[in-house]
């Protein structure tokens, strides 16, 4: 029977313009998916190897040095080196800030996420704190519209394409009345919708199915490595996603009515679905809980910066600031109170006590987000394909979760920076050749599954109860007698 | 009565009945009551915040104490993008361009896109008066006129009214004021949100919008016209309402969503615009260049020495230091400018992509000509970008034309933050930042090729629907 359909589908045009249109969005979806993640893998590694030149050509500046003082020669050096240059620890740690470089996630391929829009990488200094303002320069009007990812082909193009091909599964033969005759035959009504409509999703599924795997070998060849049991649950919650709009064309089929009718009602569910109310959500959650505002944020930050870093205008007035800043330094880390070099440290303090004003800026703006993100996620369980569109981009690992990992982890690293720089800067300590692999560098630690799955058990359960209200209505219908 | 009313008489009803045109109607004043709300709401939280912030930013400037003017130059001030007006009805790129930059000693990008702050349902779309008009419209229009002709041919009606001694063209006219009746409804809407943006907005800045909003208005209905047009020729030429309206929801999802992503996908294939690490490597390694080369400072006073017949450093009129460092910027800035305008030059270069693949899709022409014209497009944020690239340059040259002018000619660079101090009467000679956008012809000029394409597709589809309808058949 199944075959029966499949060789009656296969010789409807239909079934070439939903192969067609299957394949070239899933073709281009994957291959745009591709190519970003192929492009952040190569950012990534740039980054890293122009901070590694950067640091190879000081450490050449700094052996001609070496090897002019060895050799007795010191005034074939620059004296403006000898000033202000790479012998100093804080001259290394301020003309060549280390960089923290977020790599590719691992599956990015299959959904873009948030990953245009956040910064990827960030630089600090000794002396200075981290700002998460780092610059991207992606095209703005390719950012409104958004990038054809896969993600954005599984969750608009192929339910578009399974309503398009589902909404007259019989409502034809029905309107011309055939219908009585095809059932005079021995097969019945629920069978012949429900092959039908799974000869369709097959072609759909199988399609989706044959990208992901192509996309992910591609990906295994070029990187040496897949997660694989994501990629699993990334595919099996695709593929329900597909199945729970098959689910709903065949409800809507149950329902007895004309061709223009289904056709209507289920491109209007579609719409509502896929572009009213994800549109719709960030309008309900503002409405709730307004967006933090940013341009409050950089206000109070500037003036932080300007209040520690300027100095006050008077001798007295300094004299004051450098006391009292360096008496709550060294509360913070007494093992400095002895050191004699007071210029730095108060430096290292003027750094430090932004640092610490920001963090109770950034908490504020950071909680206020937060409360908005929950607030959408609340409301986002009214529309299933923004529900799914949050656990595709979170398994995908392009979501805020992964971009929150690596501001942590970018704050733990440039603390270890300070670790290593302050003791040589404190103590004026000569910079050499053989210390530059010892300046610590950035690796990411990928979230563990743990910390990827947990925050998702809400929405998937949203999205179990989504499939599983749509099968009992079927199934509900299905036991009824059918309209012919 | 007029056999042109009679039809079009039924027509209306028929469509009363079914519930389409009393949904449609009430969905669209929804969602245009919701977008507009939404879209004052964050302009005006957006502006506000902008433009106080900006303010205290001046009275920081002011503010500084008795200090050296390259240090001054450092503390710089952050520039804000301002928001125009029309950003309420289209935000255009507003949500992805970032809201600020320092303009100091270095030059820096916009940072703090708002999206960066907003959630991912955001990149599904935001939701504003222009998305509604551009993408929820047509959508209506296609639902509404989708049978236009295909329902009368599939009951017999088309038959039977012919039969009846109607003419032929009295039927179509008929059909064509009873499709197109609805229009009428889209008149108060215009007029509510252009009522309630004077009330919000007040008169003065209200004026001042009128033309572009105007024009906006003629896109938009170029837009309608074009989908009207298209769903009036399929539904005469389909040979079932199914077949039309299968084939209409196509054409919108596929120039509403698919062409765009695929502009995208080609630009960055084609012309990618260089990453800001490209950029910030490329000041770097000249910086690192200048390190090496030297600077010209011992030059500089002998040419210096020359010029001014003086014997020595005191009595030289000028500060070599300063003359050092306004040459320095000089030389640096078209490396600067090179190298940013590399992205800013890839902005334009895509405007002008996505004007051209707009052949394929009348709604990104219709997005690109009212970006344009609000204010919101990328053409008029890279003006900015320069506009506040000048401000920068110009401060800087100011406070380094002070040293030069008042600055003691023995005080070597390093001693400059030390032993030259001014005060006000240098700060305020940087006037506050202040931005005209570019004047509506030139907005207009600027998406030529988006409004020959509009008038084209628009043009086309009426020849269309004319000539498939002047051929359209009795039967189904």
């Amino acid at each position: 029977m199944f075959l029966r359909e499949w060789k009656f589908f296969y010789k409807l045009p239909i079934f070439w313009i939903v192969l067609a249109v299957s394949w070239l969005s899933l073709g281009l979806g994957g291959w745009n998916g591709y190519k970003r993640w192929s492009s952040q893998v190569t950012q990534a590694r740039l980054l890293n190897q122009q901070f590694e030149a950067t640091l190879a050509r000081r450490q050449e500046s700094l052996s001609k040095i070496e090897k002019a003082f060895a050799s007795g020669h010191p005034e074939t050096i620059r004296p403006s080196n000898l000033i202000w240059g790479v012998t100093q620890p804080q001259f290394i740690s301020a003309n060549d800030p280390p960089v923290s470089v977020l790599p590719a996630a691992p599956l990015g391929f299959l959904a873009t996420g948030r990953s245009d829009t956040l910064p990827r990488s960030y630089t600090s200094s000794a002396f200075r704190g981290l700002e998460p303002n780092a610059p991207t320069t992606d095209d703005p009007v390719a950012l409104l519209i958004g990038d054809f990812d896969l993600k954005f082909v599984v969750l608009a193009i192929l339910p578009l394409i399974l309503v398009l091909s589902c909404f007259d599964l019989l409502a034809t033969e029905r309107e011309d009345g055939t219908l009585r005759l095809l059932l005079s035959q021995p097969t019945s009504f629920r069978r012949l919708l429900l092959y039908r409509a799974s000869v369709r999703g097959v072609l759909v599924g199988v399609s989706l199915l044959v990208t992901i795997v192509a996309l992910a070998f591609a990906v295994y060849l070029a990187s040496g490595f897949i997660w694989t049991g994501r990629l699993a649950v990334y595919t099996t919650v695709s593929e329900a996603y597909l199945a729970f709009w098959l689910l709903a064309a065949v409800g809507v089929n149950l329902l007895g009515r004309s061709g223009t009718s289904n056709s209507l009602l289920l491109g209007g569910t579609w719409a509502i679905m896929v572009i009213f109310l994800p549109g719709m959500t960030p309008v309900l959650a503002e409405a709730i809980s307004p967006t933090p505002s940013r341009a409050l944020y950089i206000d109070l930050a500037r003036a932080a910066r300007l209040e520690f870093y300027n100095a006050a205008p008077d001798e007295q007035g300094r004299k004051l600031q450098e006391q009292t800043m360096l008496a709550a330094f060294f509360k913070r880390h007494p093992e400095w109170a002895k050191e004699p070099n007071r210029q730095s440290l108060y430096l290292a303090s003027k750094g430090e006590e932004f640092n610490l004003e920001v963090e109770k800026i950034t908490k504020q703006f950071d909680a206020a987000r937060e409360h908005q993100d929950k607030i959408s996620a609340s409301i986002s369980v009214f529309s299933v394909t923004a529900t799914v569109d949050q656990i595709l981009t979170a398994i995908s690992g392009n979501s805020d979760a992964r971009q929150a990992t690596f501001l942590r982890q970018s704050l733990k690293f440039f603390s270890r920076q300070k670790e290593y720089f302050w003791p040589r800067i404190f103590r004026n300590e000569v910079f050499r050749t053989s210390q530059f692999v010892e300046i610590p560098r950035f690796a990411f630690t990928e979230p563990s599954t743990q910390e990827v799955f947990q925050p998702l058990l809400p929405l998937g359960l949203v999205f179990g109860a989504w499939c599983a209200s749509l099968t009992i209505i079927t199934l509900w219908q299905l036991r009824r007698k059918p309209i012919l | 009565m007029h056999p042109i009313y009679r039809v079009a008489r039924r027509d209306l009803i028929e469509r009363w009945r079914d519930g389409r045109l009393l949904w449609s109607s009430v969905s669209l004043c929804v969602l245009l009551a919701v977008s507009f709300g939404f879209g004052w709401h964050t302009y005006e939280l957006r502006g506000s915040q902008r433009k106080a912030i900006q303010d205290s930013e001046r009275a920081r400037w002011l503010a500084q104490r008795y200090r050296s003017p390259h240090v001054a130059a450092g503390q710089g001030v952050y520039v804000f993008r301002p928001e125009p007006l029309l950003a309420s009805l289209e935000p255009g790129i507003d949500s992805f361009a970032g809201i600020a930059t320092h303009a100091e000693e270095d030059r820096h990008f916009f940072t703090w896109k708002p999206a960066e702050d907003e959630l991912v349902a955001h990149r599904f779309g935001e939701v504003s008066v222009a998305s509604v008009l551009q993408f929820v419209v047509p959508l209506f229009i296609i639902v509404l006129l989708y049978s236009t002709f295909t329902r009368d041919r599939e009951t017999g009606i088309l038959r039977l009214t012919m039969s009846l001694g109607v003419k032929r063209w009295h039927y179509v006219a008929g059909k064509l004021l009873g499709g197109l009746a609805p229009a009428l409804v889209l008149v108060p809407l215009f007029l509510s949100i252009a009522i309630a943006l004077r009330v919000l907005a007040g008169g003065a800045a209200f004026v001042e919008v009128v033309p572009a909003l105007i024009w906006i208005a003629v896109s938009f209905l170029l837009l309608f016209a074009t989908f009207a047009a298209l769903a009036l020729g399929v539904s005469a030429t389909a040979k079932s309402s199914r077949t039309a309206l299968l084939f209409l929801l196509l054409c919108w999802c596929f120039t509403g969503f698919i062409v765009p992503h695929l502009a995208v996908a080609l630009e960055e294939r084609f012309a990618a615009t260089p990453t800001a690490s490209d950029v910030l490597n490329v000041l770097h390694l000249y910086a690192l260049a200048e390190r090496d080369h030297g600077d010209e400072f011992d030059e500089i006073v002998a040419e210096l020495m020359q010029k001014y017949h003086s014997p020595d450093l005191a009595h030289l009129p000028v500060s070599p230091v300063g003359v050092n460092r306004t040459r320095s910027m000089e030389r640096g800035e078209p490396v600067s400018v090179a190298a940013f305008d590399s992205v800013y030059n890839s902005y334009l270069r895509h405007d002008r992509l996505m004007q051209w693949i707009s052949l394929a899709s009348p709604t990104s022409a219709a997005q690109d000509i009212s970006t344009s014209l609000a204010g919101t497009g990328p053409g008029e944020f890279v003006d900015l970008a320069h506009a506040v690239e000048a401000y920068r340059y110009s401060l800087n040259q100011t406070m380094n034309r002070d040293i030069v002018e008042h600055c003691p000619p023995t005080i070597p660079g390093y001693r400059l933050a030390d032993d030259y101090h001014r005060g006000i009467e240098v700060w305020s000679q940087v006037p506050a930042f202040s931005y005209t956008p570019v004047n509506l012809n030139t907005r207009i000029l600027r998406e030529g090729i988006a409004w020959s394409i509009s008038i084209f597709w628009c043009v086309l589809a009426m020849a269309f629907a004319a000539f498939r309808i002047a051929r359209m058949g009795v039967d189904a």
